[in-house]
């Protein structure tokens, strides 16, 4: 199950890159919040009773459901649909993203060859939904969209903390506190105050401060 | 003692937004300040003057016995602190003078956000455990953020999302790098440095070169070193002077000081040259990004933004290089946190009479405020490296640590790349004191005085760096050796 989970996450990714619609985004971030859980659930037996309630909740809970709602009812208050223009070709971000999936496999089976490591996949997975995660960021124009991209980096994060959760469940309790806190904090206090200086959400918009 | 340092800034700083129409404000600043910096110096004594008395005072720090393993005090967490304790006064200081010209309105809840932006780096300086350390730095951002958009304009407003989105990107990949500490501690993975150190040699080399990259990319973007430094010219810019100086002078040693404690660890673990290389470069690239910038930036907090970027940039040079060159790098932090600061405050107390950040609109600042004039530019002198001011030894030690180095050709392009930022931004500064022009804001609005507290905490930390300049001997020269020697 946990192979098919990961595969399952590198595709969101992919499946990120392919599109332009703004909702797409936001089902991908729940549909990566929900494939976490399940991820968390496959690990059940190694973990405590305690912490696995806590990243159940914190996974099927907070990504899967209250950050995507949340970024969906400020997707839909605010008639943001697409990041691009539907006319712009699709094909050179999702082949970058097949690249940087592959890019991640191949570091995650490097350093299962240089040991330490017994799921290349799981390194893999979270390293390719990091970078292209960052991708998103960086070549994205919309804040909505950057936010987004930032979500699914901190899924990717999450991903790599469950890793070593068996042997210090305080970092990926701490994963969880970054998460919660500036999740929360960007979406709902910056990016609704952002929103209110007019405007469509572009980044564009943001250039009053340059040199 | 730690902790009740920390937890008494959390408690003055809830005082101080509890209390109604700020009136807690000034008081829970100042009393913050006080405790701060006499905690700070009984550390940096216990640290730089062996003795009985200081190794009382040691073990005072790190109780009571439930959080003493999560202390660290060394020469390097004891000098920060200090340096960050005085920077701290300094703009509390301003801080009240500030908030008593601006009237009450959000004087609370500024103070409080301030406190707890000092606490969180107060906690960051002084933990033993990296993830304590990198809590501390995230709380931080959500601090500052509140701070940077104090103002509420569009431009800080654009200021605040830049700091909070990029830094928590920062923030992340820092975690990152915790997490693959981790993988290279494992099968007894541990994130307490003195742990880590006694048990360098057994770290998984591959892991933890990956832990140093995303650690560079990670705190060096909290630390404004370039090419991850895009929030900090805006962040630095529209925030009020004294977020502007705790910003510039204190937070950016802060998010260092973790780059420093892995830097050591992969010394530790033999693989040092590797790490040394990669801060020393990034070090560079800021120095380069600054020169680039100097000499076409028309905005004096701007420029004193990018000074900060290329100042860190010589800290990170410094530690990177190694032997003087960490001795350069020590001197060069404190040198760098106060004459900023007091940049920064002066930068304040300009903006308040010329309503403006733009260098060629603000003319004859010094027959309009010869005292602001004459703290601009004493400040200025110190940051530009010129003797008697202790940034002239650190750039000097820098400068020969390239040659201890062997890498003597790197010297004359750092020394053209400092001459090309003393240039832009001598010619912006002293155009702004001594340059005639038509001065439309002061017939728009008359001047009116501001108060010794727009001019005082400058004064202090000017008469402390020439003091430092002078004479580093004593004490003081054992606290920066203790500092050095933990690089």
């Amino acid at each position: 199950l946990t192979d098919v989970v990961l595969i399952a996450l590198g595709t969101t990714m992919i499946f990120v890159a392919a599109t332009s619609r703004v909702e797409g985004y936001v089902k991908a971030l729940a549909a990566q919040g929900l494939l976490l859980f399940l991820l968390v659930l496959s690990r059940a037996r190694e973990l405590e009773p305690a912490n696995l309630a806590f990243l159940a909740v914190e996974t099927l809970g907070v990504k899967a459901i209250a950050v995507p709602l949340l970024l969906m009812k400020t997707v839909r208050r605010h008639e943001i649909s697409r990041d691009s223009s539907p006319a712009e070709p699709v094909f050179w971000p999702t082949a970058a993203s097949c690249a940087i999936l592959v890019a991640g496999l191949a570091v995650g089976a490097w350093a299962a060859r240089s040991g330490g490591v017994e799921n290349a996949l799981y390194f893999g997975a979270s390293f390719a939904m990091i970078l292209a995660s960052l991708a998103v960021i960086v070549t994205r124009r919309k804040i909505i969209t950057q936010v987004l991209g930032y979500m699914m980096m901190e899924n990717g994060v999450f991903l790599l903390s469950t890793a070593v959760a068996a042997e210090m469940p305080l970092i990926v309790d701490l994963g969880v506190l970054l998460d919660v806190f500036v999740g929360i904090y960007v979406i709902a206090a910056f990016f609704n105050k952002i929103q209110a200086l007019g405007g469509e959400g572009d980044i564009d918009e943001l250039s009053s401060l340059k040199d | 003692m730690v902790a009740a340092v920390v937890i008494s800034m959390l408690l003055l700083a809830v005082v101080a937004l509890a209390a109604p129409r700020g009136k807690a404000a000034a008081p829970c600043l100042a009393a913050s300040a006080t405790i701060v910096l006499s905690a700070a110096l009984a550390l940096a004594y216990a640290v730089a003057a062996p003795s009985e008395s200081a190794s009382r005072i040691a073990s005072m720090a790190a109780s009571p016995a439930g959080v003493a393993r999560y202390v660290r005090l060394d020469g390097l967490s004891a000098y920060l602190f200090l340096v960050m304790a005085v920077v701290n006064a300094c703009a509390s200081l301003y801080a009240i003078g500030y908030l008593r010209r601006r009237g009450p309105e959000r004087a609370g809840p500024f103070a409080a956000a301030f406190l707890a932006f000092d606490a969180s780096m107060a906690g960051a300086l002084l933990s033993n455990h990296l993830a304590l350390t990198w809590v501390f730095l995230e709380a931080t951002t959500l601090a500052g953020a509140y701070l940077v958009s104090f103002e509420r304009e569009r431009g800080s407003l654009e200021a605040t999302w830049k700091y909070l989105f990029i830094c928590s990107i920062g923030v992340s990949l820092a975690f990152v790098s915790l997490i693959l500490l981790t993988l290279a501690g494992k099968p007894c993975p541990s994130l307490f440095l003195d742990e880590l150190y006694a048990n360098a040699s057994a770290l998984d080399p591959f892991w933890l070169k990956m832990a140093l990259a995303f650690a560079v990319a990670g705190f060096g973007t909290k630390a404004g070193l370039a090419p991850m430094h895009a929030w900090l010219p805006d962040a630095h810019s529209e925030a009020p002077a004294p977020v502007s100086a705790v910003l510039s002078g204190a937070l950016l040693n802060a998010a260092l000081l973790p780059l420093f404690r892995i830097l050591k660890l992969t010394e530790l673990a033999g693989i040092g040259r590797y790490a040394r290389i990669l801060l020393a470069a990034t070090g560079f690239l800021s120095v380069l990004v600054c020169a680039a910038f100097a000499l076409r930036v028309r905005n004096y907090k701007r420029l004193l933004a990018y000074s900060s970027v290329e100042n860190i940039g010589i800290v990170a040079i410094g530690a990177g290089l190694g032997g003087i060159g960490a001795l350069a790098a020590m001197l060069h932090a404190a040198a760098h946190s106060f004459s900023k600061a007091s940049l920064f405050l002066t930068a304040g107390t300009i903006h308040e009479r010329y309503h403006t950040k733009k260098s060629d609109e603000v003319r004859a600042l010094g027959s309009r405020d010869p005292l602001a004039a004459s703290l601009w530019v004493a400040s200025f002198v110190a940051i530009s490296g010129m003797p008697p001011f202790p940034s002239f030894l650190s750039k000097f030690l820098t400068v020969k640590s390239f040659f201890d180095a062997g890498r003597w050709w790197l010297a004359p392009i750092f020394l053209v790349l400092l001459v090309a930022i003393l240039a832009g931004m001598g010619r912006a500064f002293l155009g702004m004191v001594y340059a005639r022009g038509n001065d439309a804001s002061r017939e728009a609005s008359p001047d009116r005085a501001l108060g010794p507290l727009a001019y005082a905490p400058q004064l202090i930390l000017l008469a402390l760096l020439l003091a430092f300049g002078l004479g580093v001997s004593g004490p003081v020269q054992a606290l920066v050796e203790a500092a050095a020697s933990c690089l």
